[in-house]
């Protein structure tokens, strides 16, 4: 299956100022044998392209890019503007719109590239402070003066040039301190310059530990609602209503990177020595690198970079407050990088979220979303929280007891099912049911975790596999009169039998079951799903052993504790019309 | 009329009979007034997006793509308690419990959430 990705490219760390609050600090000085900027973009796409991975958006950052000598600079250019043009077909028929070369640029040293920005068309995303004293104080060159009257001067050089110019500000609360003055240089720049200040982007700055109390420090969000709420007022019905309720804080909405589910699915960041990054946030930072292009293959990469965002949002936490915001499909808890930074389950920019949602026409939540991105992004929430149990409740007896722990453990099975995995756990202990469906040419395999039946037992080659399965008719019986599912089978494999089995799974032993439950089938309920359960005749015996021995387990564990699944037999031969064709759905056939 | 006629969705392999067989078992839990063209909607919606999944509560289900980007939803009322998550081969139903940190998980006083009573008394102790 194709997948697309956005790819932006650092062809070099070089660069011609020395901003006060430069996320790169000493990086920015070059390294030694500065060849290949070319090289590095055309391998990495060539390899992505190999494994179906296709970028539909390359840009170009830095350090700083325009620091390149003209010939490279155009090079690069060149490249990007010739794979849009190859690529158009694939990318409109994937619903992609074609772009241009695009540069995010200090505008600094923008003009002597002027050729080649015309010949490709190329757009630009400037870096501005606002208000522009501030610009002064803190974008500076290296030996400490201000640029701002050379950029401007840049901008009116290129002014002529119909490329799309816009620029973006980063704000610290020295920057909201001086929101009149902001206002009134946007305004100017709009008037007085070629930068599309509709297209203009505000970017809240954060400040990690180690940098609070030095040269900056973050707004509030409080104070970020109110530059919202000024911006508004100053700018709702002139000439820059589109910006103010448009571009200007597009980054906090769905359009963003930071509403994926997993950005680390699509956002790339590639360095010319081929190191891959989550973006220029989570550039440098162990946590949110995924490989490196020349080393590592495409999948892998991939696969990284979906683990480590993922684990970032894990790492992060969920709020309770997010559990009952109404926006959470539109947020998704914002930026991992910065909820990492700040140790915070929620968007740093949570407040000036909620009043972006609530003036714009986004839809409502959909039906049961919340426990849907639960269920996707945080599955394993509750083992990282400590609860305190009701004393003789089940997960009480359970952690005193480390064989009841060894019964209930929940990594221990892994049911496949038609090439779907489906890790099993406890019906005593989850909220979930899972109900699988299955027929007479399906492939149904129960792999155990190879120390399972070691563990705990006195005699491991005396112990077994045990497979219970119960119908979902139900009988009445026993000393209580309790109605209960009916027992069609029991099937024992010996710890010898499975460790001879070949196994696809490292870890883990494997018995295919597919013919066992299929010689059931007839005697499974049609109408209501069956239960299979999982678990070993010594763990079966400790279970009873203990009810009888306890009575509050015994009350908590009346039912069978053991892992478990749902399955409904699909009788295939009533349901199949016409003549049976190839099955292409490849994903049912891996997990 | 059978099934396939009723829906108007006649699957001609085995994967697709089981889609199918899913997806009546869910709208048979989720209750409400599923008609047959959503169901059918429902079908198809799987050959667009195999990764795809469904998911239905109280008020209604909306249809999510591979990347947890919401394509579409229905509002239909139904008594159904719950979460239940729909993909192309299985489908899981979350019930949500009383008590517990995030309010919807693991509420371990009340037990499991089956319904099952299928207790085993019987001792069948191995040879040996």
């Amino acid at each position: 299956m194709t997948r697309f990705i956005h790819l932006l490219y650092v062809p070099t760390m070089n660069c011609n100022m020395a901003c006060r609050y430069c996320y790169l600090g000493e990086n920015t000085n070059e390294l030694p044998c500065d060849n290949g900027y070319l090289e590095t973009l055309r391998y990495a796409v060539e390899k992505f392209r190999s494994s179906d991975i296709i970028p539909f958006n390359i840009s170009l950052h830095g350090g700083e890019v325009t620091t390149l000598s003209k010939e490279d600079f155009r090079s690069i250019i060149a490249y990007i503007h010739d794979y849009y043009k190859e690529n158009a077909e694939l990318l409109t028929a994937n619903g992609y719109k074609v772009g241009k070369p695009h540069i995010k640029t200090n505008l600094l040293s923008l003009a002597r590239h002027t050729d080649t920005l015309r010949d490709y068309n190329v757009t630009i995303s400037g870096s501005l402070d606002l208000p522009l004293s501030l610009h002064d104080e803190y974008r500076v060159t290296k030996d400490g003066r201000g640029t701002l009257d050379r950029i401007l001067e840049n901008l009116r050089q290129i002014s002529e040039l119909p490329n799309h110019k816009k620029v973006s500000s980063t704000l610290f609360h020295e920057h909201f301190l001086h929101l009149d003055e902001m206002m009134d240089d946007i305004e100017f720049l709009s008037q007085n310059t070629c930068l599309d200040m509709n297209d203009f982007n505000f970017m809240i700055g954060f400040v990690p530990e180690t940098e609070k109390g030095k040269l900056l420090s973050a707004m509030s969000e409080e104070e970020m609602v109110t530059l919202y709420r000024r911006m508004h007022s100053r700018f709702d019905g002139t000439h820059l209503d589109k910006g103010v309720n448009g571009a200007w804080f597009a980054e906090f909405t769905t359009d963003y990177c930071t509403n994926c589910d997993v950005c680390g699915d699509k956002f790339f960041l590639l360095e010319k020595n081929g190191d891959i990054y989550s973006c220029v946030r989570g550039q440098g930072n162990p946590d949110f690198y995924y490989g490196n292009i020349f080393r590592d293959t495409p999948e892998e990469i991939l696969k990284n970079g979906h683990t480590q965002i993922y684990k970032a949002h894990s790492r992060a936490g969920f709020s309770d407050e997010c559990l009952e915001c109404p926006s959470l499909h539109l947020c998704k808890t914002g930026c991992p990088f910065v909820k990492t930074v700040y140790g915070s389950p929620r968007s740093y920019t949570c407040l000036l979220q909620k009043e972006l949602y609530r003036d714009g026409d986004y839809p409502p939540m959909p039906y049961g979303y919340t426990e849907y991105y639960l269920q996707k992004m945080h599955p394993e929430l509750d083992k990282n929280v400590e609860y305190e149990y009701e004393e003789n409740s089940l997960p009480d007896l359970i952690s005193k007891d480390e064989k009841l722990t060894h019964l209930y453990d929940d990594g221990a099975f892994i049911l496949e099912c038609d090439g779907v995995e489906h890790k099993l756990s406890s019906q005593l202990l989850k909220h979930e049911r899972d109900i699988v469906f299955i027929g007479k040419e399906s492939t149904v395999k129960i792999y155990v975790r190879d120390d399972y039946l070691d563990k705990l037992s006195p005699y491991p080659a005396n112990n077994a596999l045990w497979i219970m399965l119960l119908s979902g008719d139900t009988v009445v019986y026993g000393d209580e009169q309790r109605e209960k599912q009916e027992h069609i089978m029991t099937h024992m494999i010996y710890k010898g039998t499975l460790s001879k089995n070949n196994c696809d799974r490292e870890g883990y032993f494997c018995a295919d079951i597919s013919s066992l439950l299929s010689s059931y089938s007839g005697a499974m309920s049609k109408t209501s799903p069956n239960n299979l359960f999982f678990t070993t005749t010594d763990i079966r015996d400790y279970h009873y052993t203990k009810q009888k021995n306890n009575a509050y387990y015994h009350i908590n564990a009346m039912n069978l504790p053991f892992q478990n699944i749902e399955l409904i037999w699909v009788d295939t031969d009533g349901f199949m019309t016409n003549s049976p064709k190839e099955d292409n759905n490849e994903h049912h056939r891996s997990v | 009329m059978n099934i396939t006629d009723q829906y108007d969705i006649h699957p001609t392999t085995y994967n697709e009979v089981l889609r199918l067989a899913g997806i009546l078992d869910f709208v048979k839990t989720f209750g409400g007034n599923i008609d047959n063209e959503t169901v059918k909607k429902m079908y198809d919606y799987f050959d667009r997006e195999p990764y795809g999944k469904i998911v239905g509560n109280s008020e209604g289900i909306s249809f999510y793509d591979r990347e947890g980007d919401i394509v579409d939803t229905l509002a239909i009322a139904t008594a159904v308690t719950g979460v239940l998550t729909l993909s192309v081969s299985s489908y899981r139903h979350n019930t949500p419990g009383s008590t517990g940190r995030y309010g919807s998980f693991h509420d371990y006083s009340s037990g499991g959430s089956s319904g099952n009573n299928n207790n085993n008394n019987n001792n069948n102790n191995n040879n040996g």
